[in-house]
């Protein structure tokens, strides 16, 4: 068992809200995010939706043009309110991980496509939108973009809390971006797995995922350095594990999902018995539903039916780097508004996916110790142990 | 500055080369190092004309074909084959059985940038039938990491750091972290990265490697000739365990990374927090494995931070860029080097200097194997106004 650190602060730009207010009225009352793309051309793709962001917030003055570090400024806005003193303290100790699975490739989209210049390509090749963050926040510790494909954001939450506890930090902004652009969209298109109907996690009728774009970050501190503030609650522990099975498609079996699971727990000296509520990486595809519900049976024990279980991609597709720090920051709310969100989309229960995936209407509940997993591409797996307040 | 609590000490069991001037494991370190090869020369992997560079440290033809199966180099992008290949090679280095625990941090500042660049240029010059569904996910910054963890059968975690000119000393540093932290027995850790066409002439455009300002193409850190970097291509990985772990199954140790520190910041200084954390002063360290490219600022901040430590005559500081061209694995070739450093007290100098910058004079080894103290020194990356990556590293059982 690990020093837990505390979340002192969230910040999010979603399909569905651009603050924690919208995010969360949002996630209760099914506000839709799932739309048709309108800011490049989908004529000739298969699918058309996504969860588009149609307006971002105004950019501050000087402010980079690359879409993904606006998302990433417009999130930290948040980290203000609740965390303005600790990301005030000093820049030298503040430091910025954030987790992507496809980085700038919609900039270096754009200069291939001979929309733009050269270097323009070169800050796409890099961690520019990481830097660019980092700018904005005056943070002067240090900088890394970390990538484990739609689990990046769950471990620049790890890794945020690791140099925390190290040392190597006082204070760290962590989380997770990607855009939306037509680059990604091929690539999900070229791979058949997205739907042509709704996204339905868990359900019998589920037929793939939808993508989605975003940013979501929280602010990283020692327990003793945010004891004195408002907070929205506890890392406790994490961990990845890599399925060693497939580059695009998760191991039938689940077990780096359980391996990261398990570690994770672990570190958080949390027994399996203990959790009150799972957010699940829930995609929607046949396959990772399935997988997911057994591996949450075998971790979870005889307690897997009796514990809620939610996914949040129906409301705005699939947000690749960014779901894990959502997922995590919408886990925080529902502890403190006492309310989990429904599984948007979900209708008639996949007999296979037999847990309480908290169907159609939001719950009333307390949950405290929760747990968030995700997986990507490559057989990446990332889970997070958290307490709310 | 708070020292980091060192729970485990952190021991390199294997190392894995995959460049362009060697590839093998840490037998094959000595004799590359003593013979004063570089791999630096006219690039062939395709054309440089109308471009102003022409130099890189490139991967020989078939270099690949005798270390992957011939099912994976079909599968597999050519990075992604390098990147195994030097898994692979580390692991048998190490000798270690049983990787299912074990994981995996590569570190890259290009990913796999071909084939983001084959993905683009397929839709958007042969429209949608010209995609391969193989190909996306080769788009994705982790591709490398997951190809290799998919071959070698491992469960622990994977993970891709993405970094300007450090991010193979920052995944070794990570990698170290992760062990003395107690959260990993066996990491393995390095950096890769491959020269693209695309790549190559973009930086060569924007004048970020060698030559500029008119000067003479080529690679020469601290000389007053300096005139941009030349890149290379390759991966090395280092096999990391707790000593604990290593000791318990009787592998050799080929030297220990006893501290590691990472700061960022225009007048970041990771060198003091990473002796303070090996429990060494300045004046233990004999030598040093530097990160200069022959970039003159970068190679100035890289001097600067070395100096405000051990002052103008420090240790004798020497570069690798030159041997095998700036990329991601050659921050984890340092490591790999100075294993061989600390336990040999022979240190590689820089073929290429000739006229050392006055401010490099005192430090910078300048052609041939220096003799150096046998014992503890220094591998520093360092990316200007950005990361500062210090890894002390030193033979088992030095008592410095």
């Amino acid at each position: 068992m690990r020093d837990p650190v505390a979340i002192v602060a969230a910040g999010v730009v979603t399909p569905i809200g651009q603050d924690l207010d919208a995010f969360w009225s949002s996630l209760l009352t099914g506000g839709a995010g799932i739309t048709r793309i309108e800011r490049f051309p989908v004529a000739d793709l298969g699918v058309g939706l996504g969860g588009e962001i149609k307006k971002l917030p105004p950019a501050p003055r000087r402010a980079p043009e690359c879409r993904a570090s606006r998302l990433l400024l417009a999130a930290a806005s948040e980290l203000r309110s609740g965390g303005g003193a600790l990301l005030a303290r000093d820049p030298a100790r503040l430091a910025v991980v954030v987790g992507t699975a496809l980085g700038g490739v919609a900039e270096g989209e754009r200069a291939l496509a001979g929309a733009a210049g050269l270097r323009t390509l070169a800050g796409a090749l890099y961690d520019s939108p990481a830097r660019n963050l980092a700018r904005g926040l005056g943070a002067r510790g240090p900088v890394l973009t970390v990538s484990t494909a739609c689990a990046s954001g769950a471990t620049a939450l790890g890794v945020g809390a690791e140099l925390v506890r190290e040392g190597v930090a006082d204070v760290v902004v962590a989380g997770g971006y990607d855009v939306l652009c037509r680059f990604v969209m091929k690539g999900f298109d070229v791979l058949r797995a997205l739907t042509r109907d709704a996204i339905r996690p868990f359900d019998r009728r589920r037929s793939g995922t939808l993508l989605g774009e975003g940013a979501g970050l929280v602010l990283l501190a020692r327990e003793q350095d945010a004891a004195a503030g408002p907070r929205l609650g506890r890392l406790l522990g994490h961990a990845s594990g890599s399925d060693g099975s497939h580059i695009a498609a998760p191991d039938p079996n689940g077990r780096g999902l359980e391996y990261s699971m398990r570690a994770a727990l672990a570190e958080a000296g949390v027994a399996p018995t203990a959790i009150d509520f799972v957010s699940a990486h829930g995609t929607a595809t046949p396959l990772n539903d399935r997988v997911e519900t057994n591996v949450l049976k075998r971790v979870l024990g005889r307690r897997a039916h009796e514990i809620p279980v939610n996914s949040i991609k129906g409301y705005m597709g699939h947000t690749m780097g960014a779901a894990a720090a959502l997922e995590a920051i919408m886990c925080l709310l529902a502890a403190r508004h006492g309310v989990i969100p429904p599984t948007f989309g979900l209708e008639d229960p996949d007999p296979e996916c037999d847990l309480d995936y908290v169907p159609r209407t939001p719950r009333a509940a307390r949950p405290r110790i929760m747990l968030s997993t995700s997986a990507g591409f490559g057989g990446c797996n990332a889970s997070l142990v958290l307490e709310g307040v | 500055m708070k020292a980091r609590v060192v729970a485990s000490r952190v021991v390199v069991t294997g190392v894995g080369i995959v460049s362009g001037v060697c590839t093998g494991g840490a037998a094959a370190i000595g004799p590359v190092l003593e013979s004063g090869r570089s791999a630096v020369g006219r690039v062939t992997a395709f054309p440089t004309d109308g471009l102003p560079s022409h130099l890189a440290a490139e991967l020989p033809p078939g270099a690949l074909a005798a270390l992957v199966e011939p099912a994976e180099a079909r599968r597999l992008s050519r990075v992604s084959q390098m990147t195994l290949a030097a898994c692979r090679l580390a692991v048998d280095d190490a000798n270690l059985g049983d990787l299912s625990d074990a994981h995996l941090i590569v570190g890259t500042e290009f990913g796999d940038l071909r084939s983001t660049e084959e993905f683009a240029a397929g839709y958007l010059r042969r429209g949608a039938g010209g995609l391969s569904p193989l190909a996306f996910p080769n788009t994705v910054m982790n591709t490398m990491a997951a190809a290799s963890a998919i071959a070698l059968g491992l469960h622990g975690s994977s993970v891709t750091v993405n970094a300007r000119r450090v991010a193979g000393e920052l995944a070794v540093g990570r990698g170290a972290a992760l062990i003395a932290g107690g959260r990993a027995t066996a990491v393995l850790a390095g950096g890769v990265d491959e020269l693209s066409p695309l790549m190559f002439a973009v930086l060569a455009r924007l004048a970020a490697i060698s030559p500029r300002g008119g000067g003479e193409e080529g690679c020469r850190p601290f000389d007053r000739d300096a005139s941009g970097p030349v890149r290379g291509e390759g991966a090395t990985f280092l096999v990391l365990e707790s000593l604990e772990a290593a000791a318990a199954r009787g592998a050799r140790a080929l030297g220990e990374i006893r501290g590691a520190a990472w700061r960022s910041g225009a007048r970041a200084a990771a060198i003091p927090p990473a002796l303070e954390a090996a429990g060494l002063a300045p004046g233990d360290i004999g030598w040093i494995y530097g990160s200069a490219a022959g970039d003159p600022a970068q190679d100035a901040a890289a001097l600067r931070s070395i100096r405000r430590v051990f002052g103008d005559a420090g240790p004798a500081t020497t570069s690798l860029a030159p041997v095998a061209g700036e990329h991601a694995g050659l921050g984890a070739f340092g490591v790999a080097a100075a294993t061989w450093t600390a336990r040999a007290g022979r240190l590689p100098g820089i073929a290429s200097l000739r006229r050392p910058r006055p401010a490099a004079r005192e430090v910078a080894a300048g052609p041939g194997v220096h003799r150096v103290p046998v014992g503890p020194g220094l591998v520093h990356g360092v990316c200007r106004g950005g990361d500062d990556v210090a890894l002390i590293v030193a033979p088992m059982g030095d008592a410095a």
